[in-house]
């Protein structure tokens, strides 16, 4: 499915083509802290250095440890909070602290790397622990180490919403969670390790016109951060560090798929009728709101399907009848006189646990989703059935 | 140098809270904790050392402590320990 192949600088990967488009940019990683460290040495003379920068970005954790705390604090009591507290010993762990720096100062490594190493050890007894509750305290550790990596290498975005440049977004995966509050305007293509044609970031990048190519296999361990990059989404081809020559003839196929996109939409006011005169509805498959004008401008006689899970999963709580309604309002309001198909919800439980109460599940994508999902929570069926009926009344009639 | 063993008795054994609060009271004290499981021996001054014993519910541990205060260390981890960190009461 995919492939790496080496020729002189620049790396060639093959994965799926799920959005067309061509974008030559440079990388930005999303949860860069599980690949953008690398074993890279450090110079002899640059050993304090590092260490300065080791105890700085504990300290600016140590910050950012605290201010979740008092957030949490704020949100749901003091009792919530005192999880934090735990991170911070953490934190502060000498242990973790004197290791790393030595480990700086005999292998000339670089902090990140060191304090991987020093953590692998305890990540490695929790994994041999037979007691579950004990191993799966793991996670906790896990949080903070991913924090001072994340500003170790600078990097102190929590995700794509903290995005302030033109970049191709890395991931090795991309969830609703990760693209929420994404602006589309920085975003010049999506690319990921895994996932397929129906995958989150596919649905996404479709829906706003983003290159994306997924499917990579283990892209995101070759790629650093500002690393020039070309992406395909028509062949499915990624380019990394892409030499001069790569780069003109990408130039030119960029130029050649925008006039072919030109051209084609001068063609979205011609009726939706065949040869033998049958006629069509043509309609869009919409997620978001900001999705209908694109819609609309491509030529689209209605929506055909609009998604719910992501108008769910992006509320800061259980949206109830009332809030549905409004947001199913203004969709019918937008299109009319078109049709708006709504579905129901059509999730996996784990997706909303935050509301609805944790859930732990072996396998979630075989478990409490979809269907089952519906009829054991009726109380939200109804009120989304509710709520679409509602603004049913705002669309045309019929 | 002093010795004690100690049983774990709490439920869910020494999880990463328990573990910081061991290492909170610990590190109250000058003396150099450590702390024995299957012949490991770690500093129980670190949680990161603590909490990767893995010591569940019925373990047995040897805690030794070395220093000025250890008198007042021994019997205050001993009492720690037989309460079970007064886990659940608060």
């Amino acid at each position: 499915m995919f492939s790496a192949k080496f020729t002189g600088k620049e790396l060639i990967f093959n994965g799926i083509p799920v959005s067309p488009g061509i974008a030559i940019g440079t990388v930005f990683v999303v949860h860069l802290d599980e690949l953008a460290v690398t074993d890279n040495k450090i110079d002899e003379s640059d050993v304090e250095r590092e260490i300065k920068k080791f105890r700085e970005a504990l300290r600016q954790t140590e910050v950012e440890l605290k201010k979740v705390k008092e957030a949490l604090a704020e949100d749901m009591g003091d009792d919530h909070a005192r999880i934090m507290d735990t991170h911070l010993m953490i934190l502060a762990d000498n242990m973790m602290i004197n290791d790393t720096e030595e480990y700086i100062r005999t292998e000339k490594a670089n902090a990140a790397y060191a304090l991987g190493k020093v953590l692998k050890k305890t990540f490695e007894s929790f994994a041999r622990m037979d007691d579950q509750y004990l191993s799966e305290r793991a996670e906790d550790i896990h949080d903070v180490k991913r924090r001072i990596v994340r500003n170790l290498l600078g990097q102190a975005q929590e995700g794509l919403k903290e995005l302030r440049r033109k970049a191709v977004v890395v991931a090795k995966n991309l969830t609703p969670s990760d693209t929420v509050g994404f602006d589309r305007k920085y975003v010049e293509a999506f690319v990921s390790d895994i996932g397929g044609s129906t995958s989150h970031a596919a649905i996404i990048a479709r829906s706003h016109g983003i290159p994306a190519v997924v499917g990579l296999g283990n892209f995101t361990h070759n790629v650093q951060p500002y690393d020039n990059i070309i992406v395909d989404g028509i062949t499915g081809q990624v380019v990394l560090r892409p030499e001069k020559n790569t780069i003109k003839l990408y130039e030119n196929a960029r130029k050649k798929f925008k006039e072919m996109e030109r051209e084609l939409l001068t063609l979205k006011d011609y009726p939706a009728i065949t040869l033998d005169e049958r006629k069509f509805e043509l309609s869009g498959n919409v997620e978001t709101l900001d999705e209908i004008d694109d819609v609309v401008n491509h030529g689209a006689k209605g929506i055909g399907l609009f998604r719910t899970e992501y108008f769910f999963i992006t509320s800061p709580s259980l949206p109830g009848e009332e809030t549905q309604y409004r947001y199913y309002r203004d969709v019918v309001k937008q299109m009319s006189p078109e049709s708006v198909i709504i579905r129901t919800l059509d999730i996996g439980g784990d997706k909303i646990a935050d509301w609805i109460g944790n859930i732990e599940e072996a396998n979630p994508f075989m478990g409490w989703r979809g269907i089952r999902f519906t009829l054991s929570r009726k109380d939200i069926f109804r009120s989304q059935l509710r709520a679409i009926y509602r603004a049913s009344a705002h669309g045309k009639e019929g | 140098m002093k010795t004690i063993n100690v049983k774990v008795v709490n439920k869910n054994g020494i999880h990463l809270r328990l573990a910081g609060e061991l290492v909170k009271n610990c590190s109250r004290f000058k003396s150099d904790v450590r702390i024995e499981k299957n012949f490991e021996r770690i500093n129980a001054k670190s949680i990161l050392s603590v909490a990767s014993l893995g010591a569940e519910y019925g373990s047995e541990l040897t805690i030794i402590v070395n220093g000025q205060d250890e008198d007042q260390a021994v019997s205050l981890l001993a009492d720690l320990f037989k309460s079970g960190f007064s886990e659940g009461k608060k």
